[in-house]
């Protein structure tokens, strides 16, 4: 624990770690600031009815046409039953900005930026270390290394969790300030009814099925920030297989090996509504391969950084 | 002689297939001082770092009060305070912060403990203010307390007086000097500067590539040579008589024991020979070294 209060502390005695926060709040404000200064307010239950009503109409009249194909129509008519919904209780119209629509966009870009963050402090922690030689100072204390190792990691998820945290409660905040109460509403048409998503859990949903590719990443983050004592060379790898692993996915597909690479087991493409990439995979598969890396990341890392003399 | 603190068994190094340690013992006893010693690439720092847990040994063991380093390297490392050539801090944080630092890596040391070395090493104005802000000799300071924080029972000390002022250093062999006899630490001084060391140290160890070649105690040696300068040489030379003497600057440089000294100044005295000048002659550690090693070679041996 002592340990890792040293990291938390040297952690936020630079720069970087203030700079990265910042940049997030400051993103999530700037994001609700111009979306709330260009939208139309529409602020009285009137204001809603009316745009909910021009939309129908336009499906209304849509449905009545005679030239629409038969299979178009079953989607209109999903529309407009969804629309009824929307005017029945009193929601905002599906384009609109509320305080739902808010807070998932707000909690998404915190897990991207949290994630792209935790890559580059998962990176540097440990290889800042050798290239200004305080790794010797803190080497040749009664410490076994693999501890100093863990509390390091420790404290690169801790950092994650709080960033992540801090940029969730910051899009709360502004969403409620921005919009009170008004809500779109994520609406989906079971058997014929009209079904209204609970937003609790769909935020959950979203967390939970992001922390797999946000720890597999880090970890490899880490990894390689351990082995080539460079936190360039560890960030550039690490963010590349982040931000590219779809379109290299894309390529890569059709081969049988691509499904067994962890960045093709993103557990994200399992949430409801999502299809996989690559058709055959399922949720416990692709879990498999996620515990599988994660473990072999680790277990790298951690007897790499014990067997190696230490030269800086 | 006392028990040894640090024990140092057949230790060998390769690092690359190329043998940098070559069957190494040495032990080193409480309120003694050692400098180690030997030309660049000789194998001081790769002992060093052994000695230190950063960097392991092929075969052979490293004995710490009574631990091993490689079964017990915690409780082996606990009684050793080292700074590894430069000592280099958390720039970034504040001297005061850094010793907190690395207060929590050990057992029982208080924040009374911290403001003690903190005075010994007189860094008390600047304490709080963020390292990079310091000169080089404050992180030498801040350096010495960092390794002396948990009242180590052995300290490491490689290259330490690079970048102290005279002044500086000085004050540093004295404190050395100071806390060797006082606390019965022992101290191991790692340089080539042997003109700084064999003021401090009590006895030295020299290694030359990967051998230790010679240990030996400094006080042990008398002086036996004198140089005298006079103004009538050749009376000299008559009362001088059979011993051994070569010319040397001005004078001459004349093998006698101390306690004959009183009675070849008589003589002179009585033949009124002027002597302009007489004083011991101390073989420096530095000559001593360079004949061992033979002779200049100090940078041209890897």
């Amino acid at each position: 624990m002592r340990y890792i209060k040293n990291e938390w502390i040297k952690l936020w005695s630079q720069k970087t770690a203030w700079m990265l926060t910042i940049f997030l709040c400051l993103l999530v404000v700037g994001v609700g600031a111009v979306t709330k200064y260009y939208e139309k307010p529409l602020t009285t239950p009137e204001d809603r009815r009316n745009a909910n009503q021009a939309e129908l109409d336009n499906y209304q009249s849509l449905v009545n046409d005679p030239a629409i194909p038969e299979e178009e129509l079953s989607f209109y008519r999903e529309e407009i039953l969804k629309l009824e919904y929307r005017i029945a209780n009193d929601l905002l119209p599906a384009s609109e900005m509320g305080f739902d629509t808010f807070m998932d966009m707000g909690l998404q870009m915190s897990l991207a930026l949290g994630a792209m963050f935790m890559i580059v402090i998962a990176a540097s922690i440990l290889s800042k270390e050798f290239s200004t030689g305080t790794i010797k100072m803190l080497l040749t204390r009664p410490v076994a290394r693999w501890k100093i190792l863990l509390s390091k990691l420790v404290t690169v998820f801790i950092f994650g969790g709080f960033v992540i945290f801090i940029g969730a409660v910051l899009t709360a905040i502004l969403g409620f300030l921005f919009w009170g109460s008004d809500t779109v509403g994520s609406l989906t048409i079971v058997n014929g009814a009209v079904v209204q998503e609970n937003m609790t859990d769909s935020y959950m949903n979203l967390i939970l099925y992001s922390i797999p590719s946000i720890i597999l990443n880090t970890l490899l983050s880490f990894m390689l920030g351990a082995i080539f004592g460079s936190s360039t060379l560890a960030v550039g790898i690490a963010l590349l297989i982040a931000f590219l692993s779809n379109t290299i996915l894309y390529f890569i597909a059709k081969y049988e090996f691509a499904k067994y690479l962890w960045f093709a087991n993103d557990i994200r493409q399992f949430m409801p509504g999502s299809t996989p990439v690559i058709e055959d995979l399922t949720l416990g598969f692709s879990m498999i391969v996620c515990i599988v890396y994660a473990i072999v990341f680790v277990v790298v890392t951690f007897l790499h950084f014990q067997k190696r003399d230490v030269t800086a | 002689m006392k028990k040894p603190i640090v024990e140092i068994k057949n230790l060998n190094k390769s690092i690359k297939g190329k043998h940098i340690i070559k069957d190494l013992n040495l032990s080193f006893y409480p309120g003694q001082i050692t400098g180690f010693i030997g030309p660049n690439g000789a194998g001081k720092t790769t002992t060093i770092r052994m000695m230190t847990g950063l960097m392991y040994p092929t075969s052979g063991e490293i004995i710490i009060d009574g631990h091993s380093m490689k079964n017990h390297f915690e409780d082996a490392i606990r009684h050793v305070g080292v700074i590894v050539e430069n000592p280099e801090m958390y720039k970034y944080m504040s001297g005061y912060k850094n010793l907190q630092h690395f207060a929590r890596m050990h057992e029982g040391v208080t924040k009374e403990r911290i403001d003690e070395i903190v005075r010994q090493v007189g860094l008390e104005n600047r304490i709080h203010e963020k390292v990079k802000t310091y000169s080089l000799g404050m992180r030498q300071r801040l350096g010495l307390a960092q390794a002396l924080l948990h009242n180590p029972k052995f300290l490491i000390l490689d290259e330490p007086t690079n970048g102290l002022d005279p002044a500086g250093i000085r004050e540093f062999r004295f404190y050395l000097r100071k806390i060797a006899e006082e606390q019965d630490i022992s101290i191991i001084i790692s340089s080539h500067m042997l003109g700084e060391i064999e003021q401090i140290v009590d006895r030295i160890a020299i290694i030359q590539n990967g051998e230790l070649i010679d240990i030996r105690e400094l006080h042990q040696e008398t002086i036996s040579q004198y140089y005298i300068e006079v103004a009538q040489t050749d009376e000299l030379q008559a009362i001088i008589g059979e011993r051994p003497v070569k010319p040397y600057e001005k004078g001459f440089i004349i093998d006698i024991e101390k306690p004959e000294v009183p009675a070849l100044l008589r003589a002179l005295h009585e033949e009124n020979v002027d002597v302009f000048s007489i004083h011991p002659v101390q073989q420096r550690l530095e000559d001593q070294f360079i004949e061992m090693t033979g002779g200049g070679a100090i940078d041209a041996i890897h």
